[in-house]
């Protein structure tokens, strides 16, 4: 059956303007020679999870370097400078949250 | 975006088992997870994934339906997840109209922006989005200046959160005689139109304003909570307490009407009076079995409200709070392995953030304080048909003026 709009009854829903998000290209085809960002949500046990992956990683391939920060709290999103750090210091980024 | 998934539960796991996890399956998909994981990382972008980060996210007046029957748009509500599961009073124009000539504020006037989460992004709303859900609630609309300033505060109360937090409210003021809330016999359960129906718009605006509370998407509350259909929405039973109402103590003047917002409630411990012998070791066990990331709130019938003047001393709600502060002391080791704490606190203290970093550095004998004595409080409320009384943790939000609404 096609819709009718009923112009008596009103819709309780809040509004959002259209958003597109943009995902970071895959620059690598490997992962030899990169440099690992690992971003944990201050959680120690994501943190664990985080390291772990790193490290398996590091068997498989000739990780460049890894760098490792946490959010000061996992309730929020990374601040600014964090971010900025990332970016200065890492090729790709792993997150993980868990707790 | 690229994820992978490791085994539930990551809490309370050894670093062996954590590393088995990563060097295991992906329980959602059975591939194992490092190959997820750089895959996720060299794989270039298909069509269909740079599709899915386009969102629109308008929405229309009105709704759409193939009928106006009230069965059949009881069924379109409720399919959309705009109910709480109860049957709500449709929003007719006329009755949205009734809702609307309570307030001075114009219908198109944004009263605010909120969400579920701070990972997502903040919906916004006007005056006659709010009243749409006053409406469905069942409230009547001389209660509207009340449920806009709720929405006003801009706190939600249906966070996503796996914690199952529920929200609490607490009206002050005049307002309370004049729409007839009730902050005596019963006034935490169902038996009042207006608290009853305040509280379920508050749950309901929250869910449909700030894009949606869907179990399992943007609500992740593992078991759950009964608190969220109303809110534990009351009046403060400011007549008969022996101390200043709620929103004197947080600057306002007792003559103007305020809502007190109150998040992550759940626990509730309860007793019967504040008895001659042992009252401080029975109030003691009662904040020693919450867990230090809740907040006390007692919530004292004014018969055990004035138990509490003679028998402590408390002439003022700071002094009962000071006492509960001072009393709620555990060793630092028992503290520091509450998961929560090891969420929420062990991060701020590893940034150096006082008190807690002084309190890592404690043996692991030293009593610590489980609460920030800000964070302690109390309200008044009930009938006297007995002393009963109890301490809910729920975390102190924000007040804020329902006159300004009117």
């Amino acid at each position: 059956m096609e819709l009718i709009g009923l112009d008596t009854i009103l819709s309780p829903e809040g509004s959002s303007t259209a958003k597109q998000h943009n995902v970071a290209p895959r620059r690598f085809k490997t992962l030899d020679g990169v440099r690992l960002g690992l971003l944990g949500n201050s959680k120690l046990n994501a943190d664990a999870v985080l390291l772990a992956i790193g490290d398996l990683l590091q068997q498989q391939y000739a990780i460049e370097s890894v760098y490792m920060r946490s959010k000061p709290t996992f309730s929020k999103p990374a601040p600014d400078e964090l971010i900025e750090a990332m970016l200065d210091n890492a090729d790709i980024l792993i997150t993980g949250v868990g707790d | 975006m690229r994820d992978a998934f490791v085994p539930q539960p990551v809490m309370g796991k050894s670093k062996a088992d954590l590393r088995a996890y990563v060097a295991g399956a992906d329980p959602t998909t059975g591939v194992p997870v490092m190959q997820e994981i750089i895959e996720g990382l060299t794989r270039p972008f298909g069509e269909d994934e740079v599709q899915k980060t386009t969102y629109t996210r308008a929405t229309p007046r009105f709704v759409e339906c193939d009928s106006d029957a009230d069965e059949q748009l009881q069924k379109l509500f409720l399919d959309s997840h705009w109910t709480d599961g109860l049957p709500i009073v449709v929003p007719t124009e006329e009755r949205v109209a009734a809702m609307l000539a309570c307030t001075s504020h114009a219908p198109d006037e944004v009263v605010g922006r909120m969400r579920p989460t701070l990972f997502r992004e903040a919906w916004e709303y006007t005056v006659e989005k709010v009243a749409v859900n006053a409406v469905m609630a069942g409230a009547r609309p001389d209660y509207f200046p009340v449920i806009l300033a709720l929405a006003a505060t801009q706190i939600s109360a249906r966070g996503s959160t796996s914690s199952s937090a529920a929200a609490m409210v607490v009206v002050n003021g005049p307002i309370r005689q004049q729409i007839g809330m009730n902050s005596g016999t019963g006034a935490m359960g169902p038996y009042s139109h207006a608290n009853a129906t305040i509280g379920r718009a508050y749950g309901l605006l929250s869910q449909n304003l700030q894009g949606g509370s869907v179990v399992g998407e943007t609500y992740m509350g593992s078991q759950g909570n009964a608190y969220s259909f109303s809110n534990v929405t009351v009046a403060e039973n400011e007549e008969a307490s022996p101390w200043e109402p709620f929103h004197v103590e947080q600057g306002f003047r007792r003559e103007e009407s305020t809502v007190s917002v109150f998040g992550s409630a759940r626990h509730t411990a309860f007793t019967l009076g504040v008895p001659e012998q042992h009252w401080p070791a029975h109030v003691r066990r009662m904040l020693l079995g919450m867990d230090p990331q809740e907040r006390p709130l007692f919530v004292l019938d004014p018969i055990a409200a004035r138990q509490f003047v003679e028998r402590g001393g408390f002439d003022t709600k700071g002094k009962l709070a000071d006492w509960a502060y001072a009393t709620a002391q555990i060793p630092a080791a028992e503290y520091w392995a509450y998961q929560l704490v090891q969420n929420y606190v062990y991060p701020r203290a590893t940034f150096g953030e006082e008190p807690y970093a002084s309190m890592l550095k404690a043996a692991p004998d030293e009593l610590v304080h489980m609460f920030p004595r800000q964070a302690i409080h109390t309200i008044v409320v009930g009938g006297e048909t007995n002393g009963y009384w109890r301490i809910f943790g729920a975390a102190y939000a924000r007040t804020a003026s329902i006159d300004a609404w009117r």
